[in-house]
């Protein structure tokens, strides 16, 4: 642990001095808590080099924006940033350089970022082409060479991945994916499997977030090859007003799906599960709960992450302060836990906890066996604001 | 903008704590406004409730004893009554109320306020299968009935209306109807007292839990509230001023005064209730040393003050004339008020990083 710290803070100067070169600002923070939530991830696990790292888009129009990221510090948990210029949502770790992590610009941006996180510098500000924007999300294949970014071309209206080669960033193709509005896309476990969420919404930079198909939309889950784009597969739910907006993939292939219901374009006050989980070679099934929890979520779930030890796939609703939890086998519910304005939502590398972050900079982890809350490792970072998504990821012993 | 806590808001000199200062905007002038409102409005609130339902379990006791015309009158005055304090109470509807995300307590109280659904015929095809069946009418029973068959309406239906087969519209709240069923069937009283014992426990409940015990913590969620334990760990104003503009959306979103108290007849009274609580919360009460109003003013703020104000004002126009779509208009003034103006006004931001989605 000390040894890891110290090499910690010398990264850490390493990191202020490549970063003020880099003309990028870091922002250091202290939690308010010790730093025992760590034991929670290394000490289980201590085969796997390198450090535990939870990882976010942060900040709002007051402080700026940035990646940021929570890792060990000598004394208790630190927050590293490196200012973006723009609102991220959602960031993936390189395949084959751990230490590079991309953060795509909310809906309808037109950036991402490329952080090396051992130096702090950006490596690289990827533009989308002319009349594209992203949509926050993308992923890498096994070995890094391929960056895939969810995108639409606003004049067409046409969903697209968008494939960049890694050495240079520059685009060599694109996929269609059979729908308006790509949201979430992540490499399946079998390697040469792409999965999308067609959320089905189609926007116009001039119009900034406002749906313009609301009578029309059709969101669907695809399945393309890796290699050629071809359409594998294509899967919708039973309400066609249940944008798809976000994935999580176990490693059996077993996919958690959340949704957002446009209830403007609902035709009745139906209440509507919002969840589901596609198997490979099933349909979608929709995940039941009580009434009043699926009043609670307020028609939006914000992000989704899976419990591969329990078989538990986590949902978060920010605009119901809730997160709740279902056994993807199953289909039950197992758990709930109200937390204000929460989104977030990753699992701690071993698999012991959910960790759950909001706007407000608090960090809480649930027992992924029990769903009780271990009150022991809150973390409160003041005038940090956690965004949309947050992801678990292990950077090489010599980054901070 | 800063983050809506008190530790979070600019210090600008004076506390404010005591009672004479001139109130100056600051992190403790809030927080004691806050305490303020707890212990003036939203307690006493809770307490009042508390009382009629105590009151309104009284006159069901007095009636089944011996059914008559005055009693069915007693107890229709004492459901009126209780649900006037409940419409003082619910704007506030945080803490004890809403502990629990599937299991709330309001809805076993409020069905409507879950998501707007009238279930006057669920619940009316409910009380007269009771009556017609053998179901033990225990206090056990009643209190592990999901939400729809209990709590106000569910009252409102026993206390005001005939059940049996071949009862119209027409005199389906005829006193005389009402009364000659009670006189004829125990399992009616049965129901009625089964129906408020179970709505006094949640009324108990949401008591003890603001001034003994939430949750079994041992402490008053009062306490729990003002030092920033909030159960979702929202901040104290972000979790009162959220509730009350959730309350007003719900208002006009489900258009509540055309759809609540319809049996009753008493639903603008029950309108002016809330919008009296939620005045008080922004202007005090006669024991307020120091309200929200005050510290905007002395923001530099009147502007909004005048502004929420005479949308209040307004309201209470609208509730006087009897006027549905300007009262749902100026429910949707205030939601906004509690959006915007009030927070700007409070220099505060209630921390919502999300209202726009992605």
């Amino acid at each position: 642990m000390n040894k890891q710290n110290n090499s910690a803070a010398i990264s850490r100067r390493q990191l202020l001095k490549a970063t003020a070169i880099a003309g990028t600002a870091i922002a250091g923070g202290s939690a308010l808590l010790p730093s025992s939530v760590w034991a929670a991830g290394k000490n289980q696990d201590a085969a796997i080099a390198g450090t535990e790292t939870w990882i976010s888009a942060q900040g709002n129009a007051d402080t700026g924006y940035f990646a940021s990221w929570i890792t060990d510090g000598e004394y208790q948990p630190l927050v590293q940033s490196a200012a973006s210029g723009f609102r991220g949502h959602a960031l993936a770790q390189h395949s084959g350089r751990p230490e590079l992590l991309v953060m795509f610009a909310r809906r309808p941006g037109t950036h991402a970022l490329v952080v090396n996180m051992l130096t702090g510098e950006v490596e690289q500000r990827i533009e989308c082409a002319e009349h594209h924007h992203m949509h926050g999300h993308g992923c890498f294949d096994q070995t890094g060479e391929l960056l895939f970014t969810t995108e639409s071309n606003y004049q067409t209206g046409v969903g697209k991945l968008v494939i960049r080669n890694t050495r240079s960033w520059q685009v060599e193709g694109e996929f269609l994916t059979h729908g308006i509005g790509p949201h979430d896309v992540h490499l399946m476990p079998d390697q040469k499997t792409l999965v999308v969420a067609n959320g089905g919404l189609l926007t116009h930079p001039d119009s900034g977030r406002k749906v313009l198909n609301l009578d029309t939309m059709d969101p669907s889950l695809v399945y393309l090859s890796l290699y050629n784009g071809e359409l594998i597969s294509q899967h919708r739910l039973p309400e066609s007003k249940a944008s798809i907006r976000h994935l999580a993939v176990a490693n059996d292939g077993t996919v958690a799906v959340a949704t957002q219901l446009q209830r403007p374009a609902m035709t009745d006050n139906r209440l509507v599960p919002l969840g589901a989980i596609h198997k490979p070679g099933a349909e979608m099934q929709l995940l039941q709960c009580p009434e009043s929890l699926t009043v609670a979520f307020n028609d939006y779930m914000g992000s989704v992450a899976i419990n591969e030890k329990e078989r538990v796939a986590g949902f978060t609703s920010p605009r119901g302060d809730i997160a709740a939890f279902w056994h993807m086998d199953r289909g039950e519910l197992v758990g709930y836990h109200p937390f204000h304005d929460v989104c977030g939502l990753t699992v701690t590398r071993d698999q012991q906890y959910f960790v759950m972050s909001n706007s407000k900079g608090d960090i809480r982890l649930l027992d992924a066996l029990s769903m009780k809350e271990d009150r022991s490792h809150r973390l409160s970072f003041a005038g940090k604001h956690w965004d949309n998504h947050m992801f678990t990821i292990t950077l090489p012993d010599q980054a901070v | 903008m800063l983050a809506a806590t008190a530790a979070g808001l600019l210090l600008s000199g004076c506390g404010g704590e005591r009672a004479n200062d001139e109130a100056a905007l600051s992190a403790g002038s809030v927080d004691l406004a806050l305490e303020q409102i707890i212990d003036n409005t939203v307690i006493p609130s809770a307490q009042a409730f508390q009382s009629q339902v105590s009151a309104f379990n009284s006159a069901a006791s007095s009636f089944c004893a011996s059914p008559d015309a005055t009693g069915l009158s007693n107890l229709q005055s004492s459901w009126n009554a209780m649900a006037l304090a409940w419409y003082g109470l619910v704007p506030f509807n945080f803490g004890p109320l809403f502990d629990d995300t599937v299991f709330p307590q309001y809805q076993y109280i409020d069905s409507y306020r879950v998501r707007g659904t009238d279930y006057t015929a669920t619940v009316r095809t409910n009380q007269s299968g009771l009556i017609n069946g053998d179901t033990e009418l225990s206090s056990s029973y009643f209190d592990a009935r999901t939400f729809q068959y209990v709590g106000l309406l569910a009252l409102e239906v026993a206390s005001y209306e005939a059940l049996a087969d071949g009862v119209t519209d027409d005199n389906r709240t005829d006193a005389a109807t009402v009364l000659a069923e009670y006189q004829a069937s125990d399992r009616r009283c049965g129901i009625l007292t089964g129906l408020a014992g179970s709505l006094q426990n949640r009324a108990d409940y949401v008591v003890n839990g603001w001034t003994l015990d939430s949750q079994s913590s041992g402490t008053p969620y009062r306490d729990l509230f003002l030092a920033g334990e909030t159960i979702d760990g929202a901040e104290p104003l972000t979790e009162m001023i959220s509730a009350v503009q959730s309350y007003l959306d719900y208002l006009q979103q489900r258009n509540t005064v055309a759809n609540v108290a319809q049996i009753a007849g008493t639903s603008w009274a029950q309108m002016s209730a809330s919008i009296a609580s939620i005045e008080a919360t922004l202007a005090g009460t006669e024991n307020s040393t120091i309200t929200l109003f005050g510290l905007m003013t002395a923001g530099g703020n009147s502007a909004d003050v005048d502004t929420v104000q005479a949308n209040i004002d307004a309201a209470r126009v609208a509730i006087a004339s009897e006027n549905t779509t300007d009262f749902n208009s100026l429910a949707a003034e205030l939601d906004g008020n509690f959006k915007r103006e009030i927070p700007d006004g409070l220099d505060v931001s209630l921390g919502i990083n999300f209202s726009d989605g992605d």
